[in-house]
């Protein structure tokens, strides 16, 4: 038993990938406690029941006013939500923050209890709960209606319990193990609605490599990519893509640029053979109202092989067929550096063109985002191989396989 | 570039990766079972049944959505003319006031009820009596349960839901369970004969008392629209693959005051090639990231993180699961921070959520790292699937201060039943003793709870009744009735078709029974444990009316009202793709 299960969970996993959802369109549920040992569920009625692959949630009372909003992370766009809080209005709490020199610091895993109304509160200070999240170490406690407080005890970490007098709801104090409380001062900054909008999906991508990729010379023969001392520019494209078009026409327009910017074009038509005539006959409508001396570059059957198996390598994701348009930014070294999917800026083009093809970009400064990498993970070359293997090209594969050190 | 400074001293000896057959055979029948994703290709009569009663049950939703006082007349396409319907909002009724929310219950209506009682059009009029029609109603049936009485008629169980407004301005929500029978018709046609109902609850709750602020808090344009705004849907083919590809979204956040200005600060964990956000709260509530400029905008993957005073000076340290290293980033006292360890595990599992407590009382905070799956998904497969026990090990470290961490988890007595799919984890002392114990999630299988003996660890999740053999995704404790003990809350998958397909008398008929109540209890939902003051708890889920909680990641307890009983938030969801049609 539970070889079917083994497969079907490895099946899933295809059909996530070829871009399926999976118990995906669920909305958060928000379940309210009824006092009585039962819960009622009320995710719709609260408005929390947001269409996001929702995974973690943090409790803090970020606006002082008395009451726990919230951090959401989601899987899906936006990934992050903040949601005020105003069911607490009107009931009475009372907020404490722990500090325990004798133990850990933050009294991690103390726990507070509060007698109000003749009804026994408490409260756990967690580092770490649910799923991959971390709540305030501000204890926030509803006490209902209650206007006055009888006890409230602390019990630290290491289990010995100070009982704690004089405190009253509606207010926040700072206890320090040993020492008397101090009142935390009230502040109550209503953040404004603005609700978070949702994922819109964008035509266009700037794929900046994170570990720049060589191209073995057979596949820059493919794309036609020649010795420069400059960048070249890869534009893929095709008779029946508008979008190209209109990218070439801007390209050629600024000619100028790209000669300062030592980047060099190379229009690399991809229709085959049946529909070169029709690329011909764009070409020099084109080139009519633009004039140019670049040639038009067709590309053969390897080279949307070629194209197919580099993006899927750098996006590990299946590619069906080749979104045009599509640009390679190369550096003068040979290595593949950017990929442009859908149009493309012409400003952030040879901006991109300046950084990346000339010197060696540091690395924590290549990237689309600016931050820093932890690991230096090399390029899956292995997996660049079966692929170029998979789309019979055997020359860039046994490249790749030499480089690697393999026979 | 910063170096990984220190390497676990004393690496577990895990078990051999799993070997999975064959590739090309294990994808002949990958390709076999994906044909299957569609019920009509399925040869289960009764998913087919499912199918298109759910669709008759679409309809419905669809002419619900739709304002206007037609609403009960146009809905009777569903219903035979001879159907009944029971009572199902009897005037006899359990009402509830908490605070400003109304709650009406409504229990059983019988199948004896149902024959004597009103036809499909009054009882509709009566269920949907505090909706105004001037608003449109959100329905939806989940189908939970199928059985073939004959070859012209079928049962489902059908979990109701439906929000809408009063006509005075108040949400209002339906929770149900019921029973539909169903009828083909001559002419091939559907129709309800009979309605049933386990259950329901009625919500009634003033409108705005949750308020998406999230734009209000985050006005910086720079740090929203090219990054927060997407998910990994969107970044899933935009960004190089090198490493782990953004895609599954597990990444945390952690709350906490990192520039010692008495307002709590937000680090955020993102996937590969985002950098992490530290969102500092202005005075004003709304926030700056200054994660670049404060040294912790870390671009690979990183997934449980926590806020937390490692080194007792006052201030709060980072730590980061960053694929199988724990990177411990020193705070200087000012939000600005200096990597210091990178607790590297000896085998490439990612950690994913962290926990932090001091077990062994010597006053600093150590750290309990979960591992969930041993390469990734669908290449790590769990064996077995109710049960598995070839997941990567979890790791304790003990925080020696100066000296750095040490892996203690053998030592400590946690290499027990240490190689589960693990998702999260909780210290509390539940037991009263001084001393933390821990109570691990794991998913396709049995939870942990090691009690912590004066630093040795026993896992008692069996005789305390919290094995809860799931597919557990995190845990959360409160004393949900105030009786003083902690109770302890398990999200788990909730799964409509699992519960569908499970149940059936074919489904795994040559399989042991515990193999098969295992399988059963996969996909039955989130878990309450009421602790019973003497250590053991009892599981109250059914009578809590806590299964639903869907697709339940970390769900955690957290007083929404302020009446002093804590309430549960889930996030939910798993994958929701560009292509909408849900497996």
């Amino acid at each position: 038993m539970g070889e079917g299960y083994v497969n079907g969970w490895a099946a899933t996993t295809k059909l996530m990938a070829a871009g399926k959802s999976w118990s995906g369109n669920e909305r958060n549920c928000v379940q309210l406690n009824c006092g009585d040992g039962t819960f009622v569920d009320i995710s719709a009625a609260t408005g929390l029941d947001f269409l996001d692959d929702g995974r973690a949630v943090a409790s803090v009372d970020w606006d002082g006013d008395g009451d726990l909003d919230m951090w959401l992370k989601n899987r899906t766009g936006p990934q992050l939500r903040f949601i005020r809080n105003e069911g607490g209005k009107g009931r009475s709490f009372m907020a404490l923050e722990l500090e325990d020199r004798r133990g850990n610091r933050d009294g991690i895993g103390a726990r507070v209890r509060v007698i109000a109304d003749d009804k026994p509160y408490s409260r756990v200070l967690f580092a770490g709960d649910g799923y991959l999240s971390q709540s305030s170490k501000r204890l926030v406690i509803g006490l209902a209606d209650a206007k006055k407080i009888q006890e409230v005890t602390v019990t630290w970490p290491d289990g010995k319990t100070d009982s704690i007098d004089g405190l009253e709801v509606n207010k926040a104090y700072r206890v320090e193990r040993g020492k008397p409380v101090e009142i935390i001062p009230p502040r109550n900054v209503p953040t404004i609605r603005a609700r978070a909008p949702e994922d819109q999906p964008g035509p266009a991508a700037r794929l900046v490599l994170k570990v720049p990729l060589p191209l073995a010379p057979s596949l820059r023969r493919t794309l036609e990519i020649s010795e420069t001392s400059g960048p070249t520019l890869v534009s893929l494209w095709a008779h029946w893509c508008k979008p190209c078009h209109l990218e070439l026409r801007e390209f050629l327009r600024r000619t100028k640029d790209f000669d300062k910017a030592g980047l060099w074009l190379v229009p690399l038509n991809i229709d085959g053979p049946s529909h070169q005539g029709d690329a011909e006959t764009l070409w020099r409508d084109i080139t009519s109202e633009v004039p140019t001396e670049i040639e038009l570059q067709f590309g053969v059957q390897q080279t949307t092989a070629a194209v197919a198996a580099l993006l899927e390598h750098v996006r590990e994701k299946p590619v069906d067929s080749i979104p045009l348009p599509v640009n390679l930014l190369i550096s003068p070294d040979g290595q593949l550096q950017i990929i442009y999917l859908g149009p493309v800026d012409v400003d952030d083009l040879l901006r991109d063109a300046t950084t990346y093809g000339r010197n060696a970009v540091q690395a924590s400064k290549r990237f689309q985002f600016e931050g820093r990498w932890y690991f230096r993970v090399p390029r899956d070359i292995e997996g660049l191989i079966e692929l170029l293997k998979a789309a019979e090209l055997d020359d860039a594969a046994a490249f790749y396989e030499n480089a690697v050190g393999k026979p | 570039m910063v170096t990984v400074w220190f390497v676990l001293a004393a690496p577990i000896a895990l078990a051999d990766d799993d070997k999975p057959a064959a590739i090309a055979e294990r994808e002949a029948v990958i390709d076999a079972l994906t044909t299957k994703a569609d019920p009509n290709a399925d040869d289960w009569t009764t998913e087919i049944l499912a199918d298109k009663a759910g669709n008759q049950l679409k309809k419905l939703g669809k002419i619900w959505a739709e304002a206007g006082a037609k609403r009960v007349e146009e809905s009777l396409f569903l219903f035979a003319p001879d159907t009944k319907i029971g009572d199902i909002r009897p005037e006899t009724n359990e009402t509830k006031q908490i605070g400003n929310i109304t709650v009406y219950r409504y229990g059983t209506s019988t199948a004896s009820e149902a024959a004597s009682a009103g036809d499909a059009r009054s009882s509709l009029t009566t269920l949907l009596k505090n909706f105004s029609p001037a608003k449109p109603i959100r329905a939806k049936f989940k189908t939970v349960g199928v059985r073939e009485v004959d070859a012209k008629h079928f049962e489902i169980d059908v979990i109701y839901q439906a929000v809408g407004q009063h006509t005075d301005g108040r949400n209002v929500q339906h929770t149900g369970d019921w029973t539909l029978a169903w009828k083909k018709t001559d002419d091939g046609d559907l129709k309800v004969t009979f309605l049933i109902q386990q259950r329901l609850d009625e919500v009634l709750m003033p409108p705005n008392q949750f308020v998406d602020c999230t734009r209000g808090v985050i006005k910086d344009d720079n740090i929203w629209s090219p990054q927060l705004a997407h998910g990994c849907e969107y970044w899933f083919g935009r960004i190089d693959a090198v490493g782990e590809i953004n895609f599954m979204g597990h990444n945390g956040i952690a709350v906490g005051d990192v520039n010692g200005d008495g307002l709590d600060d937000i680090y955020v964990a993102q996937g590969t090639g985002l950098p992490n956000k530290l969102l500092i709260q202005q005075p004003d509530g709304t926030v700056k990231d200054t994660a670049l400029q404060a040294g912790v905008a870390w671009l690979d993957d990183t997934k449980g993180v926590l806020l937390v005073d490692i080194d007792n000076d006052g201030d709060q340290d980072l730590l980061c699961a960053i694929g199988p290293t724990i990177v411990l980033c020193e705070n200087d006292g000012s939000g600005e921070f200096r990597p210091r360890r990178g607790m590297r595990a000896s085998t490439p599992a990612s950690f994913y959520s962290l926990a932090a407590a001091d077990y062994d009382g010597d006053g600093d905070l150590d750290i309990y790292g979960c591992r969930y799956v041993k390469l990734s998904y669908g290449v790590s497969v769990p064996v077995p699937f109710q049960d598995a026990n070839n997941g990567p090990a979890n790791h304790l470290l003990r925080n020696d201060g100066k000296r750095g961490f040490a892996d203690v988890t053998r030592e400590v007595g946690l290499h027990i039943n240490n190689a589960r799919f693990s998702l999260a984890a909780t210290w509390v002392d539940y037991d009263e003793d001084g001393d933390p114990d821990l109570y691990v999630t794991n998913d396709f299988g049995r939870n942990n709870f090691y009690r912590n003996d004066g630093g040795k660890f026993v896992d008692i999740a069996a005789e305390a009744g919290v094995e809860d053999q799931a597919a557990g995704m995190g845990a959360s404790w409160a004393d949900i009735d105030l009786d003083g003990d902690l109770d302890l809350y398990v999200s788990n998958m909730f799964s409509s078709a699992g519960r569908r397909i499970a149940y059936q008398s074919r489904f795994l008929p040559e399989g042991s029974s515990p193999v098969r109540s295992g399988v059963q209890r996969h996909s039955l939902g989130n878990s309450l444990f009421v602790n019973n003051g003497d250590g053991i708890f009892e599981d109250r889920s059914e009578r809590a009316q806590v299964r639903l909680g869907r697709w339940a990641w970390g769900a955690r307890f957290t007083d929404l009202n302020n009446d002093g009983y804590e309430d549960v938030v889930v996030p939910n969801g798993f994958l929701t793709n560009l292509y909408k049609d849900d497996l």
